[in-house]
């Protein structure tokens, strides 16, 4: 097979001077996406993509908030690339997480390596971040003894799925609205297709967690909402 | 298995793994959990002037998460167009 072709897929929602920020560390990457699709969720004020030597940027806009999983599935059918790369808007992209990303996609794309999830690791230093960090709360673990590179899902704060894996097994949940839940739906029906995820501890993102108790429980709070979801949709039949 | 009890493992997935996804998702962490949670906590290394601080955080979370977890049974949830 050919190089394959990657896009990266962004959803934001009212967070523009992060998704600045976010794309700056693309175009500072030594190994760049083909394309990158940022759609625009909703955002009280439409937002428009800086100008950045050697990234191609394609903005794409919701008129209303959907959700991000809806959002990552209008980024994805208004794409072209063989492999598919999601982070958030709230994130930093570290040098190397292009290529061991793809490589590691590329080295298994025959023995149905659906999907690889990257580390994420906290931006800030405060109380927040430093728990987030501790706990890896965004980065899933390998789980399996015989095969010590596999995750058990995928998180999209960090991940890459081939395209072909993709869209078999659907995209995302539309009907999860929140932020929450939908990347583990994702994973379900992707390994219903009999698809596997390794995790790749050199593609590196940084996350920014907000510091704030409030903002912490709202988070959790989603979580909880996305897992009954998909313990009622996906679980219990 | 959920966060807690793989942190209670120290660290060792393989000695929980083996629980289904619908345990993993459903279970956070109960009162019971405290005792082995401050215990892994001490013998981590994390600085010990953080571990109230967690602590605190733990119990948000797993209120918080148990919440969503309780609406999310009621929650409209919309129809795939």
């Amino acid at each position: 097979m050919q190089t394959p072709s990657i896009s990266l897929i962004i959803p934001t929602h009212n967070r523009r001077e992060m998704m600045d920020d976010l794309l700056r560390s693309i175009a500072g990457l030594s190994k760049k996406p083909e394309e990158v699709m940022v759609v625009d969720d909703g955002s009280a004020t439409p937002y428009q993509a800086p100008s950045l030597p050697g990234l191609d940027v394609r903005v794409l806009r919701h008129d209303s908030p959907t959700g991000p999983g809806k959002a990552r599935n209008t980024g994805v059918h208004a794409s072209a690339g063989d492999i598919l790369l999601f982070t958030d808007d709230d994130c930093i992209a570290c040098d190397g997480w292009i290529e061991s990303m793809t490589e590691r996609l590329a080295s298994g794309r025959e023995s149905g390596l659906g999907g690889c999830g990257g580390s994420v690791g906290a931006f800030g230093k405060d109380l927040f971040s430093r728990y987030y960090d501790f706990h890896r709360i965004l980065e899933p673990r390998p789980h399996d003894r015989a095969n010590p590179r596999r995750i058990p899902y995928l998180v999209t704060a960090n991940c890459g799925v081939w395209r072909h894996a993709f869209m078999r097994a659907g995209g995302f949940d539309g009907r999860i609205p929140t932020a929450g839940g939908e990347d583990a739906a994702f994973s379900m029906r992707m390994a219903k297709m009999n698809y596997y995820f390794e995790h790749v501890a050199e593609a590196r993102v940084l996350h920014r967690y907000r510091p704030s108790l409030s903002d912490f429980c709202k988070t959790f709070y989603r979580y909880g909402l996305g897992g009954r979801y998909v313990v009622d949709r996906y679980l219990s039949r | 298995m959920s966060w807690i009890d793989i942190f209670l493992a120290d660290g060792d997935p393989h000695k929980v793994y083996g629980a289904d996804a619908k345990t993993a998702l459903s279970h956070m962490m109960r009162p019971s959990d405290f005792p082995r949670l401050i215990k892994a906590y001490w013998k981590s290394d994390l600085p010990r002037m953080l571990i109230p601080a967690f602590l605190i955080l733990d119990l948000c979370r797993a209120y918080a998460y148990r919440k969503g977890f309780k609406d999310g049974a009621h929650f409209p949830w919309p129809d795939d167009p």
